[in-house]
C-alpha cells in the first residue's frame, strides 16, 4: 500500500545529549517537521535495547528512527558505538522476520544540528511512507487471539 | 495512582498550536487523571506558585508538565515539586512547545501529537518510583604517582592549596626526565637547576609537612571511588633510613660491590651501595640488591659498620605495603621509550657509533660517565654528527606528533655538542618540522642559521640504513648522497610507556589502544579522565616537552582542586544501574559494556555490583544484559515500555 495519504506512524528515540538538543535546536529554529514521530527520550542510544524496537513495531509503529551523539561525540564514551553494533544485528533480524530493514534508521545529530535532526525525521517518515504500512503476519490485530495452525 | 497534568501554555507560544481547551478534555478521563490544569508561564514566579497551590491541594503522586524542554526546566519543576512535598522523581515533563508547537504548521496535527505524548507520559509516570541524590563525605587528600615534572608541579600546587598530598616515585630520588638532560629546551638550563628549587620545596619548605614521598615505591591497588579512594603503595627497600642519613658517602667507598650503573644506561658502574644519581633529592644512597654480595650469601657488613650514625643502615630491611586513603589521584609517570629491538634496524648495538639520545644525554651531562665529553671509542671527538629524528617511532601519527619536541630536542643538542667541538658538522635526518610554540620555533631556527651540516627531509624513516665505514657509519636516507658520520644519534619519541598498563590495570584507568589514558573530553578535560577522581599530567598523557607536563601538573592540580572540596560531599545521582541479584548469572557481559568501571564482582559471590559513585547513569549494561538483570532507575524497561503502549493505544 503505496500511497501519499498513508500517514506512517513512527517512534523516535533520542539521547538526551545531542538528540534531544537537537529536536530542541529545531524547535528553535522552528523549521516545519513532520507530525508523524512519537518521541521517546532515553540517556544514551546506548540504553536502546533491541526489545524497544521491537516492542515499537509490535505496538503498531511502522518505523523506528534512532538519534544519538555523532561518533567519536558521544558523551558516554563509546555507547554510540555499541548502539550501532546492536542496530546492525537488528537489521538482520527485522529481515529474517520478514520486516523491511528500511524501517528502521540510526542517525546522529550533534545538539546544535537541528537542521540535521529534520531531515533525519523527514526522511526516516518518507522511507517508511514509500514502504507503506507495517503488516507484521506473526502478531494478531487487537482483540484477536492466535491460533495454532 | 494520582496524576496531576500541568500544560503550559507559554503565553500563546504552545497554546496557539496546542490549546489547552482542545487537549485538557482528551486527557481528564485517562487512568489516573486527578486533574488537568492549565498555566500561563509555568517557568515563572506565578506559574510556579499557581503549580505549588494546587499541588499542596490536590497532592497528586506524580506531575506531567506539558510546557518546554527537558534540559532548559526540568530542575524547575523538579524544585516545584519537592517544595510542595512531592518528590523530585514523580515528574514527567513534555516539551510540547520546540518538539511540537513550534514545529507543526497544522493546528489539529499539532494536538493529536500533544495528546500521544502527554498520554505516554501519564502512563510512564506512573510506573516511576521516588528517588533521591545521595552524598558521600570526601577525604580531600590527594594521591600524586610520578616525581617527575608534571608530579611535581601537581603535588606543589596542591600543597600551596593546603592539600595532603602522599607522592609516589619508583626511583630512589624524585625529578624524572629532566634529572637526565644536562640542559632543557628551549631556556638551556641544566635540569638539575631547574629542579633543585622544587625539590627543596617538596623536601625542606613551609610546605613539607603537607607532602609525604614514598620513594622506590610503587602504587599496586586502588579500592574505592571518587571521594574515598584507598591505595595500596608497596616499598621496596632502600637499607638506608631516609630520616637519620646524613648523606656522607661513608657506606659507599668500603663496598666491596660493583655493578652497571643503571642511571647512567651501563656506561659505568657504581657500588652496590651508592647514590642513585646527584641531582635529585633526597640525597641519600640506596642498596641495590642485585650487586650486593649479601644477595649471593655473603655475610658483608661493610657499609652498616662505616656508617656513623646507628641504626641507619638496615640490612635486614624488607619490602613494605601501606594504604593510603585519598580522595582523588594524579597520575603522572612520564613518558615511555621505544622498545631497543625498534632501534637494531638502525645498528643500535652492531655499530658502536650509534648511540641512543639518552646514551648521548648522559655523555653530554658534567656529572655522567664521562663528565661531559663526547668522545668515540677511537678516544678522540667525532667529525660529524647524524641526528636522526624520530627514530623508532611506531607509526607516522607519532612521528607527526613528536616533531616538535624532537626538532626542539635536536636544535639542543646540536648547539650542546658544537659548544665542545665548533667545527663539528650536524646533519639532521627528519621526517617532518614543527614547532608547537615560538620559543621552540625560534630555537630551532637558530640551530638551523648557525648550522655546519644538512638539514635533510625524509619521506619516512624506514628506508634509512646506517652501515659501518673507516670513520664511523655512512647513513643511507635513501635518496640523495649518503651522509657520513662519527656518531649517529637515536633521537626517540616519547611514548606512550608500557608500564602505565599495569598502573593503569591497577588503577582501573582506562587507555586506548595505543596505550595512553584516556581523556574525559578530548578538548574539555584533557587532565580528567572518564573515571571520576582519576586525573592524568605530563608525558604518561600525551606526548610533552617539560614546558608542557609542568603546565599539565598544574592543570591536573586545578581538576582536582574544583571537584575535591574539602567539607563538600560527592552527590551521587539516583539514575544509575542497579543489579537484581536474584537474576544474574555472574556472566559479566555488562563490565565490558562499561568504560567507567562501575561493574565489578560481588565481594561474595559471583553476581555483578555497581558502583554508584561510578556509575554515570548511561544505561549501556542494561542493555547489555541477557538476563534482565540489570535496570536503570528512573529509565526502567517499564517505564520506557509503558510510555510506548500508550503512544500506540
Amino acid at each position: 500500500m503505496n500511497t501519499p495519504d498513508f500517514q506512517p506512524r513512527l517512534v523516535g528515540f533520542l539521547c538526551t545529549w545531542c538528540a534531544y538538543g537537537a529536536a530542541d535546536k529545531a524547535g528553535t529554529a522552528q523549521r516545519p517537521l513532520p507530525p508523524n514521530v512519537h518521541l521517546i527520550r532515553v540517556p544514551c542510544t546506548g540504553r536502546i535495547d533491541p526489545q524497544f524496537v521491537l516492542s515499537a513495531l509490535q505496538q503498531g509503529a511502522d518505523g523506528v528512527v534512532v538519534v544519538g551523539c555523532h561518533p567519536g561525540g558521544c558523551h558516554y564514551q563509546e555507547q554510540n558505538y555499541r548502539a550501532v553494533q546492536r542496530h546492525h544485528l537488528l537489521l538482520k533480524l527485522l529481515t529474517q522476520l520478514g520486516v523491511d530493514p528500511g524501517r528502521c534508521r540510526l542517525g546522529f545529530a550533534g545538539a546544535s544540528e537541528g537542521e540535521v535532526f529534520t531531515r533525519l525525521m523527514t526522511d526516516a517518515v518518507d522511507a517508511v511512507r514509500s514502504l507503506g504500512p507495517l503488516r507484521l503476519a506473526m502478531v494478531p490485530p487487537p482483540g484477536e487471539t492466535s491460533v495454532d495452525p | 495512582m494520582k496524576v496531576g497534568v500541568f500544560l503550559c501554555t507559554c503565553g500563546t507560544q504552545v497554546s496557539q498550536k496546542v490549546d489547552p481547551a482542545a487537549l485538557g478534555p482528551r486527557l481528564r478521563p485517562l487512568p489516573g487523571v486527578a486533574f488537568v490544569e492549565e498555566v500561563a508561564f509555568a517557568c515563572g514566579t506565578d506559574g510556579k506558585a499557581a503549580m505549588h497551590a494546587m499541588l499542596t491541594r490536590e497532592r497528586p503522586d506524580a506531575v506531567v508538565v506539558a510546557a518546554c524542554s527537558v534540559r532548559e526546566h526540568e530542575e524547575t519543576f523538579r524544585g516545584v515539586l519537592s517544595g510542595a512535598g512531592l518528590n523530585p522523581w514523580m515528574l514527567q515533563l513534555v516539551n510540547v512547545r520546540e518538539h511540537i508547537a513550534w514545529v507543526t504548521p497544522d493546528a489539529a496535527q499539532a494536538v493529536d501529537k500533544a495528546e500521544r505524548q502527554v498520554r505516554a507520559a501519564i502512563a510512564r509516570v506512573q510506573q516511576q518510583a521516588p528517588l533521591a541524590r545521595t552524598t558521600l563525605p570526601v577525604n580531600p587528600g590527594v594521591l600524586v604517582v610520578g616525581g617527575g615534572p608534571a608530579g611535581l608541579a601537581a603535588a606543589l600546587k596542591l600543597a600551596e592549596a593546603g592539600r595532603t598530598v602522599t607522592l609516589v616515585e619508583t626511583r630512589s630520588i624524585l625529578g624524572g626526565a629532566p634529572l637526565t638532560y644536562d640542559e632543557v629546551a628551549p631556556s638551556m638550563e641544566c635540569g638539575s637547576c631547574l629542579l633543585e628549587p622544587l625539590l627543596a620545596r617538596v623536601f625542606h619548605g613551609e610546605l613539607a609537612p603537607r607532602l609525604t614521598v614514598h620513594t622506590l615505591a610503587e602504587v599496586t591497588a586502588l579500592k574505592g571511588s571518587f571521594g574515598h579512594f584507598t591505595a595500596t603503595v608497596r616499598r621496596r627497600p632502600r637499607f638506608v633510613d631516609t630520616a637519620t642519613c646524613l648523606g656522607c658517602m661513608a657506606c659507599v667507598e668500603p663496598c666491596p660491590s660493583t655493578l652497571p650503573n643503571a642511571f647512567e644506561l651501563g656506561l659505568s658502574t657504581r657500588k652496590a651501595m651508592d647514590f642513585e644519581h646527584f641531582g635529585g633529592l633526597p640525597s641519600v644512597p640506596v642498596l641495590e640488591p642485585a650487586g650486593c654480595l649479601r644477595t649471593l650469601g655473603d655475610e658483608c657488613t661493610a657499609c652498616r659498620d662505616a656508617c656513623p650514625v646507628p641504626g641507619c643502615v638496615d640490612l635486614d630491611a624488607r619490602p613494605t605495603e601501606l594504604e593510603v586513603p585519598v580522595g582523588a589521584v594524579v597520575v603522572a609517570t612520564g613518558a615511555g621509550q621505544p622498545p631497543r629491538e625498534a632501534l637494531t634496524p638502525f645498528g643500535l648495538g652492531a655499530l658502536p657509533v650509534v648511540w641512543t639520545q639518552a646514551e648521548l644525554e648522559r655523555r653530554l651531562s658534567s656529572s655522567g660517565p664521562t663528565s661531559g665529553r663526547v668522545l668515540m671509542p677511537s678516544g678522540g671527538p667525532p667529525e660529524s654528527v647524524v641526528l636522526l629524528h624520530g627514530a623508532g617511532a611506531p607509526d607516522e601519527a607519532t612521528l607527526a606528533v613528536t616533531a616538535s619536541t624532537l626538532g626542539a630536542r635536536a636544535a639542543r643538542l646540536q648547539r650542546q655538542l658544537r659548544a665542545q667541538h665548533p667545527s663539528l658538522a650536524v646533519h639532521h635526518v627528519f621526517v617532518h618540522r614543527a614547532a608547537s610554540d615560538a620559543a621552540t620555533f625560534q630555537l630551532q631556527e637558530q640551530a638551523r642559521a648557525e648550522h655546519r651540516g644538512e638539514w635533510r627531509q625524509v619521506p619516512d624513516l624506514a628506508r634509512v640504513r646506517v652501515a659501518p665505514a673507516p670513520h664511523g657509519a655512512h647513513v643511507d636516507t635513501g635518496e640523495g648522497r649518503p651522509l657520513d658520520a662519527g656518531l649517529v644519534v637515536l633521537l626517540t619519541p616519547p611514548l606512550a610507556p608500557p608500564s602505565l598498563r599495569s598502573l593503569a590495570q591497577a588503577l582501573g584507568l582506562p587507555l586506548d589502544a595505543a596505550g595512553w589514558p584516556r581523556p574525559a573530553h578530548p578538548v574539555l578535560e584533557r587532565q580528567r579522565t572518564p573515571v571520576r577522581g582519576l586525573v592524568v599530567a605530563g608525558a604518561c598523557a600525551q606526548a610533552s616537552s617539560l614546558a608542557d607536563a609542568f603546565a599539565a601538573g598544574t592543570a591536573a592540580a586545578g581538576a582536582v582542586l574544583a571537584d575535591l572540596v574539602e567539607g563538600r560531599h560527592v552527590v551521587l545521582e539516583p539514575e544509575v544501574a542497579m543489579v537484581d541479584a536474584a537474576r544474574c548469572s555472574g556472566c559479566k557481559a555488562c563490565f565490558g559494556s562499561c568504560p567507567y568501571h562501575a561493574l565489578s564482582q560481588a565481594p561474595r559471590g559471583r553476581v555483578a555490583v555497581v558502583n554508584p559513585s561510578l556509575c554515570v547513569g548511561c544505561g549501556a549494561c542494561v542493555a547489555t544484559c541477557p538476563s534482565a538483570a540489570l535496570t536503570q532507575q528512573h529509565f526502567t524497561d517499564a517505564q520506557v515500555l509503558a510510555e510506548l503502549a500508550e503512544a500506540f493505544r
